[in-house]
């Protein structure tokens, strides 16, 4: 099965950057109720928190790099996703990471 | 600089002299800190007039060798602290420094009067852990008039650098 879903990768999927590696995987923007903008207001500033899915083969954990043309995300989210006992791929919830204070 | 924005940057420099990273609030987009940052705002103010309509008096002008008129003006304000870091104990611990920078780190304009904080909370839309305070301070601003022109020049805060 992971061979077919590297396949699928190579043929359908985006090249990204996880914590500086480069590989194939899905990333595309999260569906979400309609909202009146797509960022939150808090005392610190306005907060993008439109979220991303990554669906791929690389282990993820919560705080991780991922970079998808130029932009980098934070990973919020992740679980493995198994069928029978193998680990087909990793499924992540990410949010534009935010830029740095001088 | 108005008055209001004159107390919130009073209060960003003294957090920031006890080396706690601090912001006005609600300006621009969210920055990711290394360790903890406070966002500062005045949220209520009362000004009402000192002396005889806000008349203090004179004092001489020893670089012209003029009497010059001074005015007062203070104001009862709530400054609004809102204390974030990533780490709970980085979130207490800016909280407990901040606390010390309001107690004795303000300028002469601000007095400090009560002060209270909520208990820390998780703030889901900065991803961050959060203390918020609110303290309560009489701020005292002077104005002179400019001498000859006869204008009067901007109420500053007592005891911060005039610009």
């Amino acid at each position: 099965m992971t061979e077919r879903f590297d396949r699928i990768l190579r043929k359908y999927g985006q090249s990204v950057k996880v914590n500086g590696g480069e590989e194939r995987a899905f990333f595309q923007p999260a569906r979400e109720r309609e909202k009146a903008a797509p960022f939150e207001v808090s005392s610190l500033g306005t907060v993008d928190d439109r979220r991303w899915t990554f669906l791929g083969r690389t282990e993820l954990k919560l705080g991780d790099r991922v970079e998808f043309q130029g932009q980098a995300y934070t990973v919020r989210s992740c679980e493995s996703i198994r069928l029978g006992d193998e680990t087909v791929y990793w499924w992540a919830s990410l949010t534009a990471q935010r830029e740095a204070a001088k | 600089m108005n008055g209001l924005n004159q107390v919130r940057d009073a209060v960003i420099d003294a957090l920031k002299s006890a080396g706690v990273a601090a912001v006005p609030a609600y300006e621009g987009t969210a920055k990711k800190y290394e360790g903890a940052v406070a966002a500062v705002d005045v949220a209520t103010a009362e000004g009402k007039a000192v002396g005889l309509c806000g008349y203090l008096g004179e004092k001489w002008d020893e670089e012209t060798g003029n009497a010059r008129e001074l005015y007062g003006l203070q104001m009862d304000v709530t400054i609004s602290l809102s204390v974030r870091a990533e780490r709970a104990a980085e979130c207490e611990t800016a909280m407990e420094t901040a606390v010390g920078a309001l107690m004795g780190g303000l300028p002469a304009g601000l007095r400090l009067g009560k002060m209270n904080w909520n208990g820390i909370a998780w703030d889901k839309t900065t991803g961050m852990f959060l203390r918020k305070g609110n303290a309560a301070c009489k701020a005292a601003f002077l104005a002179e008039d400019s001498g000859e022109e006869e204008n009067l020049l901007d109420f500053i805060l007592k005891g911060t650098m005039e610009n």
